[in-house]
């Protein structure tokens, strides 16, 4: 298994490796940035449990910004990231956010918060100081594009990322649906979204189990899932500490001959090295399709450096989180190409009415767009860019999974 | 219901464990140790590594175990040895030292959650009810240490010695048991035994940072309940807290364990403050 | 009657030298309060002014850990709760009820004060970590208390969103005006923590923490006075909550997590936890930190674990204890312990025709009393009895239950059989503080003098249980408190003079000689004006002149009135100044009766007397004072 997996690496290595060495690069003329920098600041939590995800957004948005400059910068402008530690915390974030802006070198961009708090706390200053802000949270109440012009979200809301979760109810005819998600922000939205997924696709929420993501067993959780005898079970956690109490608690429970489909907090993680293989069996999770080795070559040339810097960076996980930042990234950059100006209100105006074009976004290569009533990504196609895979699955090379 | 109630013993060794790694400090040299789950985690880290550098399980037990006596060892120089007296500064102190451990593990071993895989989990079926094998195991390991160590503390020599310390450190100095050595050992003999047990417990929860200060409050409710410096009182808190917290969000639902937990820990405060079985002899911690 | 009438002036005078500088701290910090708050019209810019408001609320927290942790000697690891109970008040009053900030703050506060109360309860019964556990619990409850409240009250685990623009009373409030109220709120709460602590309530709070025996010998309950300062301490978190509340106008669950607890933490100590200005230098100091966090990045938990170690161990009394610690070093090494040894000789009085004031003394009586510990029989039937106006010496060899007895009548220990009764109340079942609210005072072998108290304010606190003054009339210093602080200060200024220890008063209590130390002792426990004085073994550790000292005294005391039970080893003392002796062996009265019978008694002779320094001695001048026992 070991060796397998060590094997499967060297060749990944080696692909990776050919294709840098064959690929043109299309757009490698690099013309030097003229005129200032265009300051993109993280502010973000660079110690606990969120820390992680805020390495993995910074590393993405980096590799963008490193591309973007190679390309001219945004409107001849250099980009530079830079990363302020909140410690998750939204008062420190706002009291960042403030200094930032007292400083004198008002950001052309601010990736605000990992948590829906922290993006909540800071979302009042930003637009009041007509600050462009980008970030992955994804609560409802930071959608309102009439009190927050100046923000917009990077990842799909769970009514976009799960929308795969709906056809799949209706594909597999499940009647019965048992959930099982934490109780924070981020489990009260899934709460709402699979009941309306499942409820549009003939079928009905039975039960609903939280957990405390610091809990150590959740076994109980899913037996009492198990009572209300459901078709399939959704359950989700973020990152692997949790994902791996819950997928033992699965198996300890008895509850694998239940069907589970899993939600996006696990998706971008290897399963197969946090879960036993029994565990993770009759399992299934949603995962965009750029996490899946051998897409097709235009993507695996977007993908290229991202995949490099993840290797490089020693950091645990897939290209999951580093896409995340990445798209980031790259659509203030096409918005500030698009508005020929790097002031956040024209930058805002243009990504309000956003579409992005094929090929352009690793989330979703088939495009998405903002409107005036939404913020968040609307993707073209219905299944939310993303594909239902097994739960069992390996990572290869630190970046891809690969289904087996 | 029975997977549940293994559900809570599984959890409820993991208190005992750790409230068992209390006792032995706070028996011995008069201090609580705060960052003992910490130290539990470095061992749950160390089997990481191990497993990764494809050291046989042996080897990672006695690598955690070392790990952890030094890591102690190195806490009760820096962290204990200079309190000043009384004033409770080791509340201070040794938090201070667990937010350190914290750091440093999420410094070295990285933010996320590493799943320790010693051993295939398949679960068993037992009385009717379905557990994980490394849940059996703790269990046992629980149960083994707290019986064994209750009957070291009140069989032997070193044990009473130790214990008659804890009471009243002027007199046994007096009777010539080296007070300073006799921290020094207590504390490497809970990190040994933290470490130890770090890897069983990773297996369980997953190593990851920021789970100890979870399992170090639990671990201090079941020490409390059953009686500070009795062992015995820990195996009997220890499991009653986890059977209870399961018990709780089974039948009352998932975000009432924590409130059971409470409530029963304030009512023992009321009602028998000096723990199940303890004595009130050791009664200010 | 003309020594009276000169210390009364001197009395005054002490008063009245204290008066002015009061005045004038409180209007200077008026003044202080009043130029910080209006700083954003002097030019203040937003951020510095964002950064003033948390450090404010950071001195509220961290008042608030002060009060349970440097005064209560408990730590409170549930000061994030609180703040939280104080934010949501606040927040959802500001958006459902009425907006207005003083009523948010006022909210607040009560809020957490319950918060306070209800961990407080069970949480003090046993203090230390227990409590520490118990309030920790309660922030790590919050995001499952989240989840019980209905959604649409508080936000939930989502957050509160949609608090409205501070508004005081009808008016809004422009960010300036928010800020001078934020400064101005804490300006008064940080008078009013000032004179919480710089008060009797603070004093008894310090004798509170020296140890188990003291506070319930003076009649000071230390259950009670714990929970006040440790619900009172609550009050700060929630008013910070409800400040916060307004100034975000968001209030996000991440906010209240053990995080904030060490942050407030490490303030506290590198303020020092009995600190009263340096809150606001600690405070500050974080709020720097948290804001330079991006420096530390990832290593921020080792710093600030490594701070809170170092602190624990090095800053026992913060920057300012640092202070004087560095000042010690300097400072030639005879100014540290004072003139302490060196002043007894000088002092002894001579004006014998003073008198105590009428001591109310009251009949003793030890009837068939028992006590068993474990298997071990203490006592076995003690019975005796102790007259008003009379020294009764209870003598014996060690473990003859002498100290045991005392600590019965004293309420520490409860009675396994029989009755101590005073006058006509039977005190035997009565808890310990009960028993010295009756009037019976005592010392302890070795002086239990609190540490951080003047020698005058260690000889008031005895007086501390018989008056009490309303909390709030101690917080406003009305002249109510002012009378009685300046009459008890009298009190023990006189009583200090008549023991000659007047040049020790205004040295820190726990730095005097032992000797000193006793009598400073002797001295409080008359100054509660008792019915019942119990001496244990008073004379120990004194020289000469101290004994004859302490002689005149206790025979003065007598004939106050006052009933004066004696433990001693020193049998010419007992011998001089004894009207009856009561000897005890083995748990049992083995005879009694007036010293110069004792002294003749075949059996006692035999058994003790023989034993015992002192007996030799005709006089107890020519006593060696050396008769010291080790414990």
């Amino acid at each position: 298994m070991k060796r397998h997996v060590t094997i499967s690496a060297a060749i990944a290595i080696a692909a990776v490796a050919g294709l840098a060495a064959c690929s043109a690069q299309p757009s490698a003329s690099p013309s030097a940035t003229t005129g200032g920098t265009f300051t993109v600041d993280m502010i973000v939590g660079q110690t606990g449990p969120l820390a992680a995800a805020a390495a993995d957004f910074s590393l993405g948005m980096q590799t963008a910004a490193d591309g973007i400059n190679k390309a001219g910068g945004i409107q001849g402008k250099k980009v530079v990231v830079k990363i302020l530690d909140d410690k998750s915390d939204p008062t420190q974030a706002v009291t960042q956010l403030q200094t930032l802006i007292n400083s004198g070198t008002k950001p052309d961009l601010v990736y605000a918060g990992i948590s829906s708090s922290e993006t909540l706390a800071m979302l009042p200053i930003l637009t009041q100081n007509k600050i462009l802000s980008i970030s992955q949270a994804t609560a409802a109440a930071i959608n309102v594009p009439a009190t927050y012009p100046y923000h917009f979200g990077v990842s799909p809301t769970n009514a976009e990322g799960l929308a795969v979760i709906g056809a799949t109810i209706k594909s597999k005819k499940y009647k019965k649906v048992a959930l099982i998600v934490s109780n924070d922000a981020n489990g009260a939205d899934l709460t709402t979204t699979v009941t309306t997924d499942a409820t549009q696709n003939g079928a009905k929420v039975v039960d609903t189990e939280q957990y405390d993501p610091n809990g150590v067993d959740y076994t109980v959780q899913f037996q009492r899932a198990l009572a209300a005898k459901p078709d399939v079970i959704f359950t989700d956690g973020s990152g692997p500490a949790i994902a791996g109490r819950l997928f033992s608690a699965r198996a300890t429970a008895g509850a694998t001959s239940i069907p589970l489909i899993g939600g996006g907090g696990i998706s971008g993680l290897a399963l197969n090295t946090i879960a036993s293989a029994d565990a993770i069996k009759n399992c299934s999770i949603p995962v965009f399709s750029f996490l899946i080795q051998g897409g097709d070559t235009a993507e695996a040339a977007l993908l290229k450096p991202l995949a490099a810097a993840t290797k490089a960076s020693g950091q645990t996980g897939t290209i999951y989180g580093p896409g995340i930042g990445f798209d980031a990234m790259r659509i203030v950059a096409l918005a500030g190409k698009t508005a020929k100006s790097t002031s956040g209100a024209d930058m805002a105006k243009v990504l309000g009415k956003l579409s992005t074009p094929k090929g352009y976004s690793v989330q979703y290569p088939d495009g998405f767009s903002y409107s005036s009533s939404t913020h968040f990504p609307t993707v073209s196609g219905t299944t939310g860019g993303k594909t239902l895979i097994s739960c069992n699955t390996t990572v290869i090379d630190k970046t891809y999974i690969q289904v087996q | 219901m029975i997977t549940s109630l293994w559900a809570g013993l599984a959890t409820g060794s993991i208190y005992t464990l750790i409230a068992i790694g209390y006792n032995i400090t706070l028996t011995t040299a008069g201090v609580l140790n705060f960052a003992y789950a910490n130290i539990v985690m470095i061992g749950a880290f160390v089997a990481v590594s191990g497993l990764a550098l494809g050291l046989p399980i042996w080897a990672i037990f006695i690598l955690a175990a070392l790990v952890g006596a030094i890591v102690a060892t190195a806490e009760e120089r820096v962290a204990v040895r200079f309190l000043p007296k009384g004033d409770h500064a080791e509340l201070i102190t040794t938090i201070g030292a667990s937010t350190v451990l914290t750091g440093a593990t999420a410094l070295i071993w990285g933010n996320t959650a590493l799943r320790v895989d010693l051993f295939p989990q398949v679960p068993l079926q037992l009385f009717g009810g379905s557990v994980q094998p490394n849940s059996i195991i703790l269990i046992i390991a629980a149960l083994v240490l707290g019986v064994g160590l209750h009957f070291f503390n009140t069989r032997t020599k070193f044990g009473l010695a130790s214990l008659a310390h804890a009471f009243d450190r002027e007199s046994t100095m007096l009777r010539g048991v080296n007070v300073r050595w006799l921290s020094i050992v207590a504390f490497a003999a809970s990190g040994a035994l933290g470490g130890l047990i770090g890897p069983l417990v990773g297996m369980t929860t997953t190593a990851t940072p920021f789970i100890a200060i979870t399992l170090a409050i639990k671990g201090f409710i079941a020490l409390y309940c059953g009686g500070v410096g009795s062992q015995a009182g820990a195996i009997i808190g220890g499991f009653g807290i986890g059977i209870i917290e399961a018990l709780a969000n089974l039948w009352l639902g998932p975000n009432y364990g924590d409130f059971a937990v409470f409530a029963v820990f304030l009512a023992i405060l009321l009602i028998r403050p000096q723990g199940i079985v303890g004595t009130r002899m050791l009664r200010s911690v | 009657m003309s020594t009276v009438k000169v210390e009364t002036r001197r009395g005054g005078s002490t008063v009245a030298a204290r008066r002015i500088p009061r005045f004038v701290t409180a209007l200077l910090w008026v003044v202080v309060i009043a130029v910080i708050a209006i700083t954003p019209l002097l030019g203040l810019d937003d951020q510095t002014q964002r950064q003033v408001i948390l450090t404010a609320i950071m001195v509220l927290l961290v008042s608030g850990v002060n009060l349970t942790f440097g005064w209560a000697g408990e730590l409170n690891m549930g000061i994030p709760a609180m703040y939280a109970a104080g934010a949501y008040v606040g927040g959802y009053l500001y958006i459902h009820v009425l907006n207005d900030v003083v009523v948010g703050v006022i909210a607040g506060g009560l809020a957490a004060l319950l918060i306070g109360i209800i961990t407080g309860v069970p949480g003090l019964r046993l203090g230390g970590w227990v409590l520490a556990i118990v309030s920790f619990f309660v922030v790590i409850l919050i995001p499952s208390i989240l989840q019980v409240i209905p959604a649409n009250v508080v936000g939930g685990s989502v957050g509160l969103i949609g608090i409205p623009a501070p508004m005081l009373f009808g008016q809004p409030l422009t960010s300036q005006g928010f800020f001078a109220f934020v400064i101005v709120v804490t300006g008064i709460w940080f008078a009013v923590y000032r004179n919480i602590v710089k008060s009797r309530v603070g004093d008894s709070l310090l004798i509170v923490q020296e140890g188990r025996v003291l506070a319930p010998s003076l009649g000071l309950s230390r259950y009670r006075l714990k929970l006040m300062a440790y619900a009172v301490g609550a009050i700060p978190a929630g008013m910070a909550g409800a400040l916060y509340a307004s100034l975000d106008r968001f209030i996000g669950p991440e906010s209240f997590t053990l995080q904030l607890a060490i942050n407030v933490l490490a303030a506290s100590i590198i303020a020092g936890r009995r600190s009263i200005y340096p809150i606001i230098v600690g405070a500050a100091f974080v709020q720097f930190i948290n804001v330079r966090s991006s420096d530390f990045a990832q290593y921020g938990l080792v710093v600030f674990g490594a701070l809170l170690i170092v602190g624990g161990i090095a800053f026992a009394g913060g920057i300012a204890g640092l202070g004087r610690r560095l000042l010690k070093l300097v400072a030639p090494k005879r100014f540290r312990r004072g003139a302490a040894s060196t002043a007894t000789q000088s002092t002894a009085r001579t004006d014998s025709d003073y008198a105590f004031p009428a001591l109310p003394g009251k009949l003793l009586s030890v009837v068939d009393v028992r006590k068993t510990f474990g298997g071990a029989v203490a006592l076995d039937g003690v019975s005796f009895e102790a007259k008003p106006g009379q020294i009764t010496a209870l003598i014996g060899p060690n473990g003859s239950g002498k100290t045991t007895m005392l600590n019965i009548i004293n309420g520490f220990y409860p009675v396994t059989s029989g009755t101590v009764s005073l006058g006509e109340r039977t005190i035997s079942s009565m808890p310990s503080t009960k028993v010295a609210r009756q009037g019976v005072a005592r010392t302890f072998q070795t002086p239990v003098v609190p540490n951080g108290l003047k020698a005058i304010e260690v000889v008031a606190s005895g007086h501390l249980a018989s008056k009490s003054v309303p909390l709030i009339a101690t917080i406003l210093r009305l002249p109510f408190y002012g009378r009685v602080r300046r009459s008890e200060l009298e009190e023990a200024h006189e009583i200090l003079v008549q023991l000659g220890l007047d040049q020790f008063e205004q040295q820190p209590g726990d730095s005097l000689s032992l000797g000193t130390r006793r009598m400073i002792e002797l001295a409080r426990s008359l100054a509660s004006k008792p019915s019942v004085v119990l001496l244990d073994e008073v004379a120990s550790g004194l020289d000469t002149h101290e004994v004859i000292e302490l002689a005149r005294v206790l025979r003065l005391v007598s004939r106050a009135g006052a009933t004066v039970v004696l433990v001693e080893h020193n049998f010419a003392l007992v011998r001089s100044l004894a009207d009856m002796v009561v000897v005890l062996a083995d748990g049992a009265v083995l005879t009694s009766g007036p010293p110069a019978e004792i002294e003749k008694h075949p059996e006692v002779l035999r058994r003790f007397l023989g034993e015992m320094a002192g007996l030799s001695g005709t006089s107890i001048v020519a006593t060696p004072s050396t008769t010291a026992k080790g414990k």
